[in-house]
């Protein structure tokens, strides 16, 4: 076999770490070389949120990949488990709400429970999809135990995600990857050389080496540091659609058990979110800042958008090279899952690679713009009035895919699924619910349910997650006992 | 928004009307919807589509149709998938089979495992590795385990059937749960004067039969949503050229072939599909590259028994209304459009129609966005087996008729053309959310038909040469191993109590 093709992953944060120890692991004997190689900035990888970072329930699989489970990021990376978020202030329905991993209550004679629920309102009665799923129950009792195997269970399908302080898990994840062959440069990035059919030839290092690259990976966060050298990188920009643009986070220490959830607020002119985990609580201030005042000190400025193509001849951005995200639900980092899960599957071998990257870039931006505007519905639907902030989200265009998504919700309760969607149509509709938005019609195949019966199928639903969450340990107790089983 | 939809015409008792109203019957049990259902003796419905796809199952399921009875009164027989004889190159046969390649190692997909292997000289056909294509040649079935963990799971089955005996099963079935069929020609259609919506049809004997809500189901004449309606037909003659048929059943032979063929031909090609009680056949061919006699005859030198009918000669043209479902009225089966039945791919249509029109039903009032919604869906399954259709054509070096010609050098899609490079250029199959045909089917038809994969994905050179050989052996042991376990077709139909 030839030399080894190299894999050089510039940026050595959190998604440069996972992409590293994730390609070492995948690629191992297989004659390629990983190297991970800093940029000496700030951590923006994955997008605004620096110090602590929330998983999705699909991160579960690639942990599993590179040796990693939730015991173990309790364990070494001070983790603490998270079934959703909490959010205040938005919604006209209710002043607080609650938006869980995976979707509400469950499906009874092939109908969904939110057209079920639909129907049980249309005869009168007031319903919370809450009352009837898992997790906010849980998350509201602060009680909790990884999902039972007994698929009988209430509990069984509970999803769930991680809040991870960034830096222990960067930590984390850098022994991962060494673990599985990876080098980590201890020299910084310097440039990049181009071959005359435009694709990267050499990586230059601040200690002069010079490596010959098959494959760049951009994880260099909002800094771009490969991506900015590459002439045909178009951005575009979002900042219409997605407001905030200054970022402020601060850590406060504290002695509490954290919450299982995260909390978002909305605030007269943006958000702020909480984030706890093991000892501590993080919170992230969003604003939109105009461009002719200075932003506030400490802060990040990071406007919304994504490159025109993700892939271009042999180099790849990732996480917020890539895109950058109002975190507002907590995507960026399970974009930065979903791509590497792709690159995985579209990995060259040889080079060129053009039919490889006009396949990723098709699935990866459909995926990328179908999560803006995921972002941007709690926007779009907020019910704050008279301050202008949020006014002006509620008016103005919607991307065409989006204002069809809603338009057929408010219409009959169906969600329009579409290439790159990250949810499933349960958790949409939870979402829009949660949101106060309310359809005109239900499924009718739901009519064909008697009443009676539906309403003693939700109240079977709930006393049995009811008795499924009593017995269980408060997520603080379960967090020593995992903290301690390490210690045995 | 008005009031919502209390009574159902369907248009039309060929199996997309009967489908449509033994659905329908099943789902809406309970609600207050009058279902009727008009049909004509003297118009007839096309008689034929034999071949079904494993979704068909679903369908019967919900339904509650047992399947041992269900096969007696169709005289059914299973289908594993389906031969194509002469596609690639004359003298060359692979079966798309329903059905995966070997097994993933470490989320690497077989194919890419097997790809390795072939690029450095094994020898070994993908066909080994598929316990359907196994089965299939050896003329043996069994139904799937349901045990993942085995070879024997690793597969999925359909059925081929007497499409009107299919159709009576439905009609009883409807009609039992209160249905209403009416027999009599549709002269004039009726529609409202402020929104054009249609609001009765007309029978020859005068009487009208009114409805909120009318599928049309009215076969290639498209009665309400093309005539009536004006939903134009968006015509893919230019990508799929063949336009005629002619079919002509005749007896069966000793052993039954658990899967349909399809035999190319200089200007289209031959379908053979095994009943219990008699062989299906039937041309479909391009009229612009041969006449109706030469067609009958190729048809009749194929035949492996003795013709049983006289031929039913039939026209098409390939494509599809823009909109299937307009105002009042939706289309469903070949009202909404046509692709021929190289992939058996109609009578799915037709479910997968039935199945959205339940969902977007406008029980509590009418609303566009149902329309929106359903039509952007149909279209989707439609363009998507397009492509997979075209593939069968494109994907050839024959190059001994103008027929073959044309096809072999038509302008594709570009969606299709994307997909084929990618395949070619390291064998991954494109990703998309929608669309009936899943990676091992294209990877079939691919693979099949000699477009194969120039590299690999590198994370299938992670087993040792000695491995992989080790592996491969294991694979294709398994399932000629599991093959040879299956009972013949006959035997299993049998068993089952499903022979006629
Ligand atoms: C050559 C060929 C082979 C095929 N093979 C397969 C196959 O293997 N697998 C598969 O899945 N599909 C196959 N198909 C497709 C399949 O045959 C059709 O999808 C299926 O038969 C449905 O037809 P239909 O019910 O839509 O129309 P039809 O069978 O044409 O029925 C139309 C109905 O409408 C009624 N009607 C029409 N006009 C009037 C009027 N004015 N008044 C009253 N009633 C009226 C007729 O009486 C009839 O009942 C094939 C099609 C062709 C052409």
């Amino acid at each position: 076999m030839s030399a080894a093709r190299k894999l050089i992953v510039i940026g050595d944060g959190v998604a440069g770490a996972l992409t590293a120890a994730v390609l070492a692991r995948a690629l191992a004997n297989t004659g390629f070389e990983v190297h991970l190689v800093g940029t000496g900035g700030e951590d923006t990888s994955v997008g605004p949120s620096t110090m602590v970072l929330t998983t999705r329930p699909g991160m579960a699989r690639l942990h599993r990949m590179i040796g990693l489970d939730d015991e173990r990021l309790v364990q070494s990376a001070g983790a603490s488990f998270t079934l959703g978020s909490a959010w205040s202030g938005w919604s006209s329905v209710r002043p607080t709400y609650f938006v869980p991993f995976g979707g509400a209550g469950a499906k009874l004679h092939g109908v969904s429970f939110h057209q079920l629920a639909a129907r049980l309102r249309a005869t009168g009665q007031d319903l919370r999809f809450g009352d009837y799923t898992a997790a906010p129950m849980m998350a509201q009792s602060g009680r909790f135990a990884l999902p039972p195997a007994d698929p009988s269970n209430p509990l069984a399908e509970l999803e769930h995600g991680l809040h991870l302080p960034a830096r222990e898990y960067r930590a984390v994840l850098l022994q991962r990857a060494t673990a599985f062959g990876a080098q980590h440069s201890r020299t910084t990035y310097d440039g990049v050389e181009f071959a005359p059919d435009g694709s990267i030839s050499v990586v230059r290092l601040a200690d002069g080496s010079r490596h010959d690259a098959h494959l760049v990976v951009d994880a260099s966060g909002i800094e771009r540091a490969v991506v900015r050298q590459v002439e045909d990188m178009e951005w575009q920009d979002w900042s219409g659609l997605l407001p905030c643009n200054t970022w402020v986070e601060t850590m406060q220490a504290t002695n509490a058990a954290p919450p299982l959830y995260s909390h978002v607020e909305a605030l007269p002119t943006g958000w702020r979110m909480t984030v706890p985990t093991q000892g501590r609580a993080v919170q992230l201030f969003a604003s939109s800042g105009s461009a002719d005042l200075d932003p506030r000190p400490g802060s990040t400025v990071m406007n919304a958008g994504r490159l025109a193509e993700p892939w271009v001849g042999n180099c790849v951005a990732i996480g917020a090279a890539a895109a950058t995200l109002d975190p507002v639900h907590a995507l960026p980092l399970d974009l930065v899952r979903s791509a590497l899960e792709r690159l995985l599957r579209l990995l060259p071998g040889t080079l060129p690679a053009s039919s490889e990257a006009r396949e990723y870039n098709r699935e990866t931006i459909a995926e990328l713009d179908r999560s803006r505007d995921l972002a941007m519905v709690a926007y779009r639907l907020n019910a704050r009035s008279g301050e202008s902030f949020w006014d002006s989200r509620r008016a103005g265009e919607v991307p065409e895919e989006l204002g069809h998504k809603l338009a057929l919700y408010e219409s009959r309760g169906r969600v329009s699924l579409l290439d790159g969607d990250l949810l499933d149509e349960d958790e949409w509709a939870l979402l829009f619910d949660e949101l106060g938005l309310r359809p005109r019609r239900y499924d009718s195949i739901a009519d064909a349910i008697p009443v009676e019966h539906l309403q003693r199928q939700f109240a079977r639903m709930r006393e049995l997650t009811i008795t499924a969450i009593r017995p269980l340990p408060t997520h603080g107790e379960y967090l020593s006992a995992i903290r301690r089983s390490a210690a045995a | 928004m008005s009031g919502g939809v209390r009574t159902v015409l369907i248009v039309g008792g060929g199996t997309a009307g009967w489908m449509t109203a033994a659905a329908l019957a099943c789902k809406l049990k309970g609600l207050p919807v009058r279902i009727r259902l008009v049909e004509s003796a003297e118009i007839g419905t096309v008689g034929v589509g034999e071949a079904t796809v494993p979704h068909i199952r679903f369908f019967n399921a919900t339904l509650g149709l047992d399947e041992a009875e269900f096969m007696r009164a169709t005289k059914a027989t299973f289908k594993l998938g389906i031969e194509f004889r002469n596609w690639g190159r004359i003298g060359d046969s692979y079966i798309h089979p329903f059905g995966s390649y070997g097994t993933s190692t470490g989320g690497v997909n077989f194919l890419q495992l097997w790809t390795r292997y072939r690029l450095n000289g094994g020898s070994l056909s993908l066909e080994e590795f598929s316990l359907p294509v196994q089965a299939s040649r050896l003329g043996r079935f069994s139904r799937p385990s349901e045990d993942l963990s085995s070879i024997a799971s690793t597969f999925s089955y359909a059925y081929q059937f007497d499409a009107s005996l299919y159709a009576r099963v439905l009609r009883s079935y409807a009609e039992e749960r209160g249905v209403e069929r009416y027999e009599g020609k549709i002269v004039e259609v009726q529609r409202r004067s402020d929104d054009g919506w249609v609001e009765r049809v007309v029978l020859e004997d005068g009487s009208a039969l009114e409805a909120d809500l009318f599928v049309d189901c009215s076969g290639f004449r498209s009665l309400l949503v093309g005539q009536t309606l004006g939903a134009a037909f968006q015509s893919w003659a230019h990508w799929l050229p063949c336009d005629r048929a002619i079919a002509l059943p005749c007896s069966g032979t000793d052993e039954l072939t658990p899967y349909t063929r399809a035999t190319a031909c200089d200007a289209g090609w031959i379908w053979r599909i095994p009943l219990q009680h008699r062989t299906g056949n039937g041309h479909v061919y391009c009229s612009a590259f041969t006449d109706d006699e030469t067609a009958e005859r190729t048809l009749v030198e194929q035949l492996d028994g003795e013709p049983l009918a006289s031929p039913n000669r039939l026209r098409f043209e390939a494509g599809k209304r823009d909109r299937q479902w307009v105002a009042n009225c939706v289309a469903i089966g070949l009202s909404a459009g046509f692709l021929e039945p190289l992939e058996s791919t109609s009578i799915h249509l037709i479910q997968l129609a039935i199945g959205r029109l339940i969902e977007f039903l406008p029980l509590h009032g009418w609303d566009p966005a149902d329309a929106a919604e359903y039509n952007r869906l149909m279209d989707i399954e439609y363009e998507r087996i397009r492509d997979f259709l075209i593939l069968h054509y494109c994907a050839t070096d024959r190059s001994d008729s103008p027929f073959w010609d044309y096809v072999r050098t038509m302008p594709l899609p570009d969606s299709l053309e994307e997909k084929i490079d990618l395949f070619r250029h390291r064998g991954a199959v494109s990703r998309y959310r929608d669309g009936m045909f899943l990676e091992p089917s294209w990877i079939a038809v691919y693979v099949g038909q000699n477009i194969l994969p120039q590299g690999y994905d590198p994370r299938a050179d992670k087993l040792s040469a000695s491995d992989l050989e080790r592996q491969i052996g294991r694979v294709a042991a398994g399932c000629r191993f599991a093959a040879q376990a299956m009972p013949s077709h006959w035997d299993y139909l049998a068993q089952l109590g499903a022979a006629a």
